[in-house]
């Protein structure tokens, strides 16, 4: 089942202005950060949200419509919207939101019973479900019987067990631990990798056909775990979207960059091993495709810039290339003026240090590129905030690819 | 017990006596020889019996009719949900006499529905069984609409949002779920409006009258004993003691089906 969803929603000052196709058995993944709107985009496919404009479809069917006139006005065209029980649209937050007053078989089970499916054959088939997430043990349970994790693995089973043309997925994972979150998405994997084939036989009077799904969230893992392919959103816009390695590995900009933890530039290609930024700087990359003139994106991550005190090794004017820090400490201390940085370093300010992915995240005063290093390497080159040091970027470890 | 400021149990146990004391009193004013014979004279007989009956039917009609009101207004806008529930708790913060004068002028024979349905239909309305059951209904509504509102507030949507993407459909939604969810709710508003309606007795006097067999429930019985037409004040005393229990007894019972784990 192929969904096509094109919409606008303002909310005051916030407008949602998005399109997305998801095509049958692909999972996209709509990654942004929190406010950027993507629950509203999964409220307006699953029917709970008119938008003012707009239009949702599952292989033609059409779900919503909202024409350009706009829906509010009366008169103002034909407006459109199934309701929620009748779009075949699942959907799972990160709340499990299992009925309370009901079992782990029972919430199962619920919506089969609502496509009305007697209660025995509901029943037996809401079990394989509940055997597909492993709970069966838990099938008596209430709800409040079981872990958060556990929780969700009903949840899931729920909303597979009706068989939806199109499933949706907001951030499942947000509110578990670290570790079951690890458990659910793998579950969650699985579930979309067998394309639901072991317990979906078609109760919907047709052949099984595998559901195109979207899984929102803010964690890159989800993405590269779960998805085929990637869009990103910022602001109520889609800014990027795409295979997911292009575009977690070659982010559009500093914002995408942050989100998969990349520090990205932009300049323009002078050689093959040199890229000239915008601001003049230059960086020294292994070796660039983009040809000679082109505007390129370089991307690397925070880890691949070493830092070290300038007054300690930043002057080295007998040019020796690609200063480690470790024979950095042994340079002689020369003033930083006495002779410019080779072209892929530069001068800068240690603005803050603070938790990052693999160890401290070290941001520069007026510069976007971050970098990461560990607490040894931070102490033995005595780095702090406030410090003039030197900044490089391992030149392996650069991608320079053209700027979309 | 810890962090209650110890100045503020005066109050409390002053309260706690205000509530209990009277009881006490009517406990040991009673002549209890006499209490068997008062309890099990026809006339309590048939005041208990109308009593509970038409306080059973009022609590049925309110059922009926009190929890789609209550989920009108919990799924109302906000003005709109405040309008509606002022006015339905009018009858909460008025004295049951006006609402028995309001209900003679709506259906009585003069009155802006009676007469027509008197014209029409030949029915007349006040004076009968029928009248209890509408006034008991009258002051005992709010209780359970505000009750049930209440437990709609705190359930949310959120449940019955997921059902739909389950597929059901809005009746669905609202027997298998919604139901369900404010079940607490509206078993705590029917103990409140069976209570209300089973203590009814300023709109039931004025609207329904005081004709034994047909509108005499117990709180006119007690009145009328009260006033020793007929009966000594002791018989009133013993039939007091008769209604007291009934409420206790009626008040437990739903208070352990209400703690049963199953809803």
């Amino acid at each position: 089942m192929t969904l096509d969803a094109t919409m606008q929603v303002s909310r005051g000052s916030f407008t949602l202005d998005a399109s997305v196709t998801v095509a049958p058995g692909e999972t996209l993944a709509l990654l942004g950060p929190n406010g950027s709107g993507k629950s509203t985009l999964l409220a307006v496919i699953a029917g709970l949200l008119a938008p003012e404009r707009g239009a949702v479809s599952v292989d033609g069917r059409v779900l919503t419509e909202v024409p350009q006139s706009g829906g509010r006005r009366p008169g103002g065209g034909r407006m459109t919207v199934v309701p929620a029980h009748r779009r075949r649209i699942g959907l799972l937050g990160q709340d499990p939101l299992l009925f309370p007053h009901l079992s782990a078989l029972e919430n199962v089970a619920f919506g089969l019973r609502s496509l009305g499916m007697r209660a025995a054959e509901a029943r037996e088939r809401a079990s394989e479900w509940l055997d597909a997430v492993e709970m069966t043990e838990f099938a008596a349970r209430k709800p409040a019987e079981l872990s958060g994790g556990q929780q969700q693995r009903v949840a899931i089973a729920r909303v597979l067990a009706t068989e939806p043309d199109v499933l949706l997925f907001d951030e499942p994972m947000a509110a578990l631990d670290v570790q079951n979150a690890s458990l659910v998405r793998t579950l969650l994997r699985e579930c979309l990798a067998a394309r639901v084939s072991a317990v979906h036989t078609g109760i919907h009077g047709r052949p099984p056909t595998a559901p195109a799904t979207i899984v929102v969230t803010h964690d890159v893992v989800d993405a590269l775990v779960l998805a085929d392919r990637v869009a990103i959103m910022d602001a109520g816009r889609i800014i990027d979207s795409g295979d997911v390695a292009r575009v977690l590995g070659e982010p559009v900009n500093q914002f995408a960059a942050a989100l998969v933890g990349l520090n990205v530039l932009h300049g323009v290609v002078e050689t093959s091993q040199l890229a000239r930024l915008a601001d003049g700087r230059g960086l020294a990359v292994d070796s660039i495709e983009p040809a000679v003139g082109t505007e390129v994106s370089v991307a690397f991550p925070p880890s691949a810039v070493t830092l070290r005190r300038e007054s300690r090794g930043a002057a080295r004017a007998d040019g020796a290339a690609t200063a480690a820090p470790g024979a950095a400490d042994s340079a002689r201390v020369e003033p930083a003026a006495s002779a410019p940085p080779l072209p892929h370093e530069w001068q800068a300010t240690v603005d803050l240090l603070e938790p990052g992915l693999k160890g401290i995240r070290v941001t520069l005063v007026g510069d976007t590129v971050a970098a990461e290093a560990s607490a040894a390497d931070l102490l033995a080159h005595d780095i702090a905030p406030g410090d003039r040091i030197v900044a490089s970027v391992d030149p392996t470890q650069i991608t320079a690819y053209l700027r979309r | 017990m810890s962090g209650i400021p110890r100045l503020l149990y005066l109050p409390a146990a002053l309260g706690f006596a205000l509530l209990i004391l009277p009881l006490v009193g009517l406990f040991l004013r009673a002549d209890w020889p006499s209490v068997p014979a008062a309890i099990v004279s026809e006339e309590a007989q048939s005041a208990l019996w109308l009593s509970l009956q038409t306080a059973l039917a009022a609590t049925v009609l309110c059922l009926i009719v009190g929890i789609p009101l209550a989920l009108v207004i919990a799924r109302s806008g906000n003005r709109l949900a405040g309008l509606l529930r002022a006015l339905t708790t009018l009858p909460l913060v008025m004295p049951p006499l006006v609402g028995g004068i309001a209900l003679l002028y709506l259906l009585g024979r003069n009155g802006l529905v009676g007469s027509v349905l008197e014209l029409w239909f030949g029915i007349s309305i006040p004076f009968t069984t029928g009248a209890v059951v509408i006034a008991q209904s009258f002051v005992a509504l709010p209780f359970l609409v505000i009750s049930v509102e209440g437990a709609l507030r705190t359930a949310g949507t959120r449940y019955e949002l997921v059902a739909a993407t389950l597929g059901a459909g809005r009746w669905t939604v609202f027997r298998r779920v919604t139901l369900p969810l404010i079940m607490p709710g509206v078993i705590a508003g029917t103990v409140l409006c069976f209570a209300r309606a089973l203590g009814e007795f300023g709109a039931t006097a004025l609207f329904a009258g005081n004709a034994a067999g047909t509108t005499r429930t117990m709180p006119l019985a007690i009145y009328t004993a009260f006033n020793g037409a007929g009966v000594s004040q002791d018989s009133a005393i013993a039939l007091s003691l008769l209604l007291v229990v009934v409420g206790i007894v009626i008040l437990l019972l739903l208070r352990s089906w209400r703690t049963t784990p199953e809803l």
